[in-house]
């Protein structure tokens, strides 16, 4: 049986490289893969990385799971250290606007490559993949855009050239649809 | 807003839409609200599944290798080939002229004296210091919660040192700022950056007792500072 996210961040917060290891193993490439989809691939994106699971090694001690998922903690560090080297640098990656379209991303190809200990990671991604679906096109645009291109919604509003209230509420309705997709039975397995 | 909640304004905290001075009124709510704690949650669950959506890229194999190397123990990293070193250092000893063996020894014992004079200086302050020092923790915000500070204050309570950790590096036009906080007014307790490792620390003064202030935050500031917080706090913590 293996070790349950908290228990390898309560390892790793005891100083067990291993344990590092096994989080590496489970979520680098996800990890990865999102500074990628921020900074493009390339040097940046492997430091951004690097950078990620050192921080999480030095402030595993800090993690509070009544304030959300491993998960989620370790992807809002991804996410802020990305965000913050592409705001840092004042360019986007080429065709980041592209980037968006669902039919854009190899998900189902990569569930195909994946090894046996991604299949729950590559289980939510399907979920996802089918939750972000069914929203309407504008709201995940908007969604995918502030997620990943660290748009301010002012930046955002330029950028699709809709009035601010309109960018605002295009995200706020996108993020707590998705949000009870996701709490819902509605996307269960295909 | 509903009833005094901040649930409409939860997706835009969450994906970091809002002015720093909403942001703070809804940190300081959801300190206190269950209801829109447990929706903040939901939605930053929601929000980080989103991370899914970028196409899977596989990491080169010598990323992991680089990310243990940096966290192994000392004896185990690679540490560069010491026996080049040494065999130059003997090499020039044996090349060496009396002279400069002379002065050598000569620099050698001019630091053997300086090390007992400030040996001297140190006792004579860990005398002075007889009184505790005393920690304030500094927590990361919702924004930031790798983020983390200690300030460690004299004994006389009458300066201080804050070490942060995990901050953001800023660009050249943005510090970092120091507050103490009393009874709502706040006082600029000094001005830093951070690395691109996220360190940074400044040397705390103030004309009152630092121990006399109930609480301390960052904020992001423009370079040099402001009269008066303006921009999003990044760490807060109370005596």
């Amino acid at each position: 049986m293996p070790a349950s996210d908290e228990a390898l961040l309560r390892r790793i917060a005891r100083a067990e490289p291993q344990a590092l290891s096994e989080l590496y193993d489970r979520y680098g490439r996800l990890v990865f893969s999102l500074a990628v989809r921020v900074v493009g691939e390339g040097e940046a994106a492997e430091e951004i990385t690097q950078d990620v699971f050192v921080q999480v090694w030095r402030k595993a001690y800090t993690y509070r799971p009544d304030l959300g998922r491993p998960l989620t903690w370790l992807v809002s560090i991804a996410r802020h250290r990305a965000i913050d080297a592409l705001r840092r640098r004042r360019v986007r990656p080429p065709g980041s606007l592209d980037g968006v379209d669902l039919e854009d991303a190899p998900l189902k190809s990569a569930e195909d490559q994946a090894p046996p200990a991604q299949a729950e990671l590559e289980q939510a991604r399907d979920r996802l993949r089918r939750a972000l679906a069914s929203l309407p096109e504008e709201q995940r645009s908007a969604l995918l855009l502030a997620y990943f291109e660290g748009f301010s919604h002012r930046e955002l509003a330029e950028r699709l050239d809709q009035p601010l209230g309109t960018v605002k509420t295009r995200l706020r309705l996108g993020l707590q649809k998705l949000r009870q997709l996701l709490a819902s039975d509605e996307l269960g397995p295909e | 807003m509903n009833k005094g909640h901040v649930l409409d304004q939860l997706a835009d905290y969450v994906l970091g839409g809002l002015s720093p001075a909403d942001q703070r009124a809804v940190e300081l709510h959801l300190s206190g609200c269950a209801v829109c704690r447990a929706e903040w949650l939901a939605l930053q669950e929601a929000a980080g599944e989103l991370a899914l959506a970028a196409p899977p890229v596989e990491p080169p194999a010598r990323l992991k290798k680089a990310v243990l190397q940096q966290v192994a123990p000392p004896a185990q990293r690679k540490a560069p080939a010491r026996g080049a070193w040494f065999e130059r250092l003997r090499g020039w000893q044996r090349r060496a002229s009396p002279a400069w063996l002379l002065a050598a020894a000569g620099l050698i014992l001019l630091l053997a004296v300086s090390n007992l004079l400030l040996w001297g200086q140190v006792r004579q302050l860990s005398r002075q210091a007889q009184a505790p020092l005393r920690t304030v923790a500094l927590a990361g915000g919702a924004s930031l919660p790798e983020a983390s500070g200690l300030l460690v204050l004299t004994g006389d309570g009458r300066s201080g040192t804050l070490v942060v950790d995990g901050l953001p590096e800023l660009d050249a036009q943005r510090q970092y700022q120091l507050w103490l906080i009393q009874d709502g007014q706040r006082t600029s307790g000094g001005v830093f950056s951070v690395d691109s490792w996220g360190y940074g620390a400044v040397v705390v003064e103030s004309e009152r007792r630092l121990d006399s202030f109930q609480s301390f935050g960052v904020t992001i500031e423009p370079a040099g500072g402001s009269p008066g917080p303006t921009g999003e706090r990044v760490l807060s913590g109370s005596l």
